[in-house]
Order: structure tokens, then sequence, then C-alpha cells
């Protein structure tokens, strides 16, 4: 996607720090500190890295849900309070309001826009009709399954029209199968809608395949490490995973995660509830071609 | 059987209480409902019996007979609607009045963790003050009135209105009020669209146990002073021998009690139709 090089960017993040108060030090515990990035304005970017190194909080800041304790972070050069109606987000499960049938899910952004009722029940046929779930809008979202149900969150999040798309770890929960023909799904939803995109992942495969760019975040604390260029056609199906360039690609992500796994390994920054063990085996559980 | 229809016109659809479907009139069906008479009738037959046979005296204990006929002599002059209408209205009034209070309280404290941690004691305590201890103050303060009556009920249905909002607004899993900040939702939508029908599960239970013990504390108000009520004819009727009548007003009162309990039990349905299923299918 050499043609996105030249657009303005979208979102920019200057030296961003987050640290929570620690009562056993005066220093207090740093999830990011540095954290640069910019994301071009159409493009599909995804934050890749291992489970605790605070991707999930730079996606909760931009999306205004937690402040920053320094640095500056914007959206078409507004400060992110200002720019939260630009912003849809997807949550990893379980985030649809269960007392809700999917079409007044789907319905809520409109709601808190005040739109017509008419116009609401319009704009969310529409989106579930482009994830495929209009015959089950009258259902509650616990009688559907998993992957079901983050077709819905996704439908939710466009239903208002935002321009921007985060997406944190949305097909975490979901099984190898249903996880591949979702990321083909939100393959087509992007294309048609042209949407930034930032997705957080910590599975290689996904990220690649859905990318045009994959920022990899180092941890203790959290920031932007490297960022890999992917350069592979669109659109694209299932088998370019089996390509030469995506097995390339992720060989090179790959190298750049395992790094840094070893490194936060051998300094105690984070607490120690998991080892670069557990990570390493956690992202290769991710990837069915591993 | 709409279960069952949808189950099939829609394969991935988990079947929502398929296992209760039944057919009316089939042999499952009528067991059921003999299982739940027997119990019942076993207890009416031995009612019957015991002052009947001279087991216990007859002037202690009416038989049920002896007590239906003297219900049904309460419906026929049409005391009974005295008596009902003014225990309905101090139980129902006094039962508003601490749902309002309690679950406006409860959200006040519920939401703001502060204020929970400093009113957190003082509550605990003061729930612990019996409704009845209390009784003698209320007759200080309103006087022999109905209001004195009513702030009684008031006290006692208060605290688990109060205790399970509380506990229903604190238990709000953090993702849906996010999911409502992440599309731009204001406070007040926050609040009424999404805290609400959250928390309202357990706001629900405790209404519930509010009308229990709002029928023990109308029953107690009536009995200490009053001058009408089922719980006033109880005691009156036990006053002046009238022993038929007597168990005829805690037949009465059982019976009021219950529907209480089911118009609370069909409340919670209604508003919570959307649970069905969900304790199996998480």
């Amino acid at each position: 996607m050499t043609a996105r090089e030249h657009l303005p960017d979208k979102i920019v993040a200057r030296d961003l720090a987050l640290s929570y108060p620690n009562a056993a030090s005066d220093s207090g515990h740093a999830v990011l500190k540095g954290f640069d990035l910019s994301v071009r304005d159409g493009e599909f970017l995804s934050l890749l890295g291992p489970s605790g190194c605070g991707k999930s909080t730079f996606l909760n800041i931009l999306a205004g849900l937690v402040p920053q304790s320094s640095g500056d972070i914007r959206v078409d050069g507004e400060p992110v309070s200002a720019a939260r109606h630009k912003l849809g987000v997807v949550f990893q499960g379980y985030a649809l309001f269960p007392w809700r049938t999917v079409r007044k899910n789907v319905e809520t952004g409109l709601e808190i826009r005040r739109v017509s009722r008419a116009q609401r029940r319009a704009e969310a046929e529409h989106y579930l009709r482009l994830v495929g779930l209009l015959d089950f809008a009258d259902h509650y979202p616990h009688q559907l399954s998993g992957g079901m149900r983050q077709r819905v969150a996704i439908a939710r999040a466009l239903a208002y029209g935002p321009e921007v798309l985060l997406m944190d770890e949305p097909f975490g929960a979901l099984d190898a199968q249903t996880r591949e023909s979702l990321q083909q799904e939100l393959l087509g939803i992007w294309e048609k809608n042209a949407k930034t995109v930032v997705f957080v992942t910590h599975s290689i495969d996904e990220a690649i395949f859905l990318s045009d760019r994959v920022a990899v975040m180092g941890r203790g604390p959290g920031r932007v490490k490297e960022i890999i260029d992917v350069d592979l056609p669109r659109p694209r199906d299932a088998s370019l995973r089996h390509c030469a360039a995506f097995i390339a690609l992720r060989q090179r992500a790959w190298e750049s995660l395992s790094t840094e796994l070893a490194h936060a390994h051998s300094h105690s920054y984070a607490p120690p509830v998991r080892t670069a063990r557990d990570s390493i085996a956690e992202i290769y559980a991710g990837e069915p071609h591993a | 059987m709409r279960e069952e229809t949808s189950a099939r016109d829609l394969p991935m659809l988990i079947s929502v209480n398929a296992g209760r479907a039944r057919l009316p009139g089939s042999p499952a069906r009528l067991s059921v409902a003999f299982e739940r008479c027997v119990a019942l009738v076993g207890f009416v037959v031995l009612w019957e019996l015991l002052p009947r046979l001279g087991i216990v005296s007859a002037a202690y204990l009416s038989p049920p007979s002896d007590v239906a006929v003297a219900i049904v002599r309460l419906f026929g002059n049409g005391e009974v609607w005295k008596h009902l209408s003014a225990s309905a209205i101090r139980s129902i009034s006094g039962l508003l009045l601490a749902i309002a209070g309690g679950v406006v309280s409860g959200f006040a404290l519920g939401w703001f963790r502060r204020a929970e941690r400093i009113a957190d004691p003082l509550y605990q305590l003061l729930r612990q003050v019996s409704a009845f201890a209390l009784f003698p103050v209320f007759m200080l303060f309103l006087g022999i009135g109905e209001s004195s009556k009513i702030a009684i009920i008031v006290w006692a249905a208060f605290w688990p209105v109060l205790l399970n909002t509380i506990s229903g607004v604190k238990q709000v899993e953090r993702i849906f009020i996010d999911g409502a900040r992440s599309m731009g939702a204001s406070q007040g939508f926050i609040f009424a669209k999404v805290v609400l029908p959250a928390a309202l599960p357990e706001i629900l239970t405790g209404i519930r146990i509010a009308g229990a013990y709002s029928i023990t504390a109308l029953v107690a108000a009536e009995m200490i002073g009053a001058r009408s009520g089922l719980g006033f004819y109880t005691l009156n009727s036990q006053e002046t021998f009238q022993i038929p009548d007597m168990y005829a007003g805690i037949v009465l009162l059982a019976l009021f009690g219950l529907s209480i309990n089911q118009g609370l039990s069909l409340l919670e349905r209604r508003l919570l139709r959307w649970r069905v299923g969900l304790a199996q299918n998480g």
C-alpha cells in the first residue's frame, strides 16, 4: 500500500506515558513510556505485542477512556476528549449489553446521538446486513455464538459512522476457524468502508494478514519498537498465509518479538506474573500454521 | 412452543428452555401438579382432623372448614374490604417509599465509592435496628396515625433495597460503562441505560425481600395500634374469642403476602425477560 505513504496522519501519539502509582515505591509502575506512533488516514495498522506490554492501555488512552500521565495524543490535530465522536471501539468479548437485543445494541451509538427512531432502525439494519446477522436482529447476545457476538460488536461500532475503528483483540476469545473467517470478513468490511483501523493483537499471523503496517511493541515499559511495512497485495484471502512473502514477514515479526521477550525476561520490569516462555507459547497458540 | 419453532428455524441458535416445553395435560405435567398438591392437601386434612377428633381443643384450633365459613361471612358482609384496603394502602405505600429511597440512595452510594466507604459503618449499624424497636420513636414523632405505621414498614423494607442496589451498582462490569463511553454516552445515559439495567436483577431481588419484610412489619404495626387492617382484625378476634375469625385473618394475611410476592415476581420476570436462558449459556 505504497499509495498510503503520502496520506496525512490521522492519529499522532508523541512521547506518551502512563504510570500507575505504586504503594511499594515512589516511582510507580510505568505501563507506557516514550510511546510514539503515527497512524495514517485510511490505513489498517496493527499493534502487536506480548500480553502485558501495554497495547490495550494505549488503545484505552486513544479511546479517551483512560487519561495519559504525560505526552500528547491527537486525532486530526484534536485532543482525544474532543475527538471521541470520531472513534468506534470493538472490545474483546462480552461488551455487548446483555439486556438489549442485537438490534438495540447496534442502535446504541445512534440513540446517544439522538438520531430519530426510524433512522436508527434503518442504519442498524444496514450494518447488521453488512455483518450477515440481520436475521438475528431480535435475539439477545447470549443466544448467539462468540463469533456472531463479535460481528454484532463490529456492527455496533460502525453504526454511528466513526472515522476510526479501534479494535482491542476482538477475536482473541474465538476458536481458530471462526477467527480466520472473521479476519476475512473484517477485511471485506474495511475495504468497503475505508476507515482508519487500529487493531490490537498478540497474534503475529493475524497482524500481518490484516494490516498495511504492523507496529511491534516492546514492554517494560511499553513503547513502539519497530514498524513493519506489510507490502502484500489486496484484496487478500486465506491462500496468502502460505506465500513466501507472508512467511518472511512473519519470521521478521517473530524475531523482533522474541528478542523483546528475552529482554523482558532478564530484567523483570513487569510483575512476574507470566514468563517470556508463556508469552511465546501464547503467540504460537494463536497461530494455526506455526 | 415458541422455543421449539425458533430452534428448528435457526440451527445456530442455542435453544432456550427446550426442556421445559411440554404438552399440557401430558402425564409428566399431571404428576408435577400432583406433587405440588400433596403436602398442601395433607396439611389441611391434618388441620381438620386434629380439632374434629378432639386431639387439640377446637377452642384453640378452629378446623379449616369453620375458618372457610368465617372468611365467606367476612366477604359476604363486606367487612373484609375495610381491613384489606387499609392493609394494602399501608404496605404498598410503605413499600413504594422504601423502593424509591433505597434505589436512589443505593445508586449514589454504589457509584461514589468514597461516599460508600464513609456511610458503610453507619448503615451496617442502622439496619440492625429493628423496625419494632423504633415504633415508640415513630409514634413519638408521627403520632398514632397512619404515618407511624407506614414509617415502620418503610424502615423494614428500605434496607434490603438499599443494600442490593449498592451491590448491584458496584458490580456493573467496567466494560459496559467503557463501551457506552466509547460511543460518546453522557453520564445520564450511562446511569439510565447502562447502570440501571445492569444492576436491575439485584435491585429486584432486594425489592422482593422488601416485599416480604413489609408484610411482617405491617402485621406488627397493625397489632400495636390500629382500628383497621388484617393485623388488627386478627388480634381483635382473638381478644373477643372469635377464634375462627382469628384464623381467617391469619389465612387472609398469608394470601395477601403471597399475592404481593407473586406480583413482584411477575414484575421481575417481565423486566428481566432478557435473562431467560442466560444462566445456562453464559
